[in-house]
């Protein structure tokens, strides 16, 4: 079972664990993930806001299907995937991924599987907004270094 | 000779804005004929489009550059996705 939510406004990760933590006597671990807006560019620059565009139709497709790949794949009882879209102040939360399993294992991987394949397959396009405009955001060699690592 | 509607997320938007109409044949034309056609009203693209690796959508799904595009369809040009 997987679940992904595309979401307009801030969300409380601490809340989404809470309610994901819920009834879960069937499962032995819960590992979550939570990627954070910065104050600084990759470069060290100040960040006012990050932009992240979505697609009305593809991005939360695809977000579930790397969910459902994620879950089926480690065979986790529940994975959740929650990521922000639009206008992101630094701390706020972009990302959110749970994993339920029966052992620790199969949680750690699930999480950490699903957020390697968001940072290059999930359909967003993303922007810093700085002191010297606005500036996109591509994927990086680690990004897709990240991603071949689950390529067997 | 009819109008597609053709949008576009990432890079190509700072060359094209959110959208622009385009005119092609009511037949139809393969997404390789319109990226040319883009090409042809804004010179600078072809560079941001290789640079970039812009791939299309039709209808909400990555598409080949021989599927052909009718009127009535919604195209969609992006650059690479970046999120998390």
């Amino acid at each position: 079972m997987a679940r992904a939510h595309l979401c307009g406004e801030a969300f409380a990760p601490d809340a989404l664990l809470a309610a994901f933590l819920e009834g879960r006597g069937d499962d032995g671990a819960v590992v979550s993930f939570v990627g954070l807006a910065r104050a600084a560019s990759r470069d060290g620059e100040t960040v006012s806001s990050l932009c992240l565009d979505w697609h009305p139709v593809m991005t939360e497709r695809s977000m579930l299907q790397i969910a459902n790949d994620g879950a089926r794949r480690f065979g986790v009882s529940d994975l959740l995937v929650v990521h922000r879209c639009g206008e992101i102040a630094p701390g706020e939360a972009i990302v959110f991924v749970a994993a339920a399993a029966a052992h620790r294992r199969e949680a750690f991987l699930a999480a950490d599987y699903v957020m390697d394949r968001l940072k290059t397959e999930a359909a967003f396009w993303k922007r810093e907004r700085g002191p010297k405009g606005v500036r996109w955001i591509d994927p990086t060699d680690n990004d897709r270094a990240d991603l071949a690592r689950w390529s067997n | 000779m009819t109008t597609l509607r053709v949008q576009f997320f990432g890079r190509p938007s700072d060359i094209f804005g959110p959208g622009m109409d385009i005119d092609i044949p009511a037949a139809g034309v393969p997404l390789s004929e319109l990226r040319r056609l883009l090409v042809q009203s804004e010179p600078e693209a072809s560079a941001v489009f290789e640079r970039y690796g812009v791939r299309a959508a039709v209808d909400a799904e990555i598409s080949a550059e021989d599927v052909l595009v009718r009127p009535g369809q919604t195209v969609e040009f992006f650059s690479m996705f970046s999120g998390g």
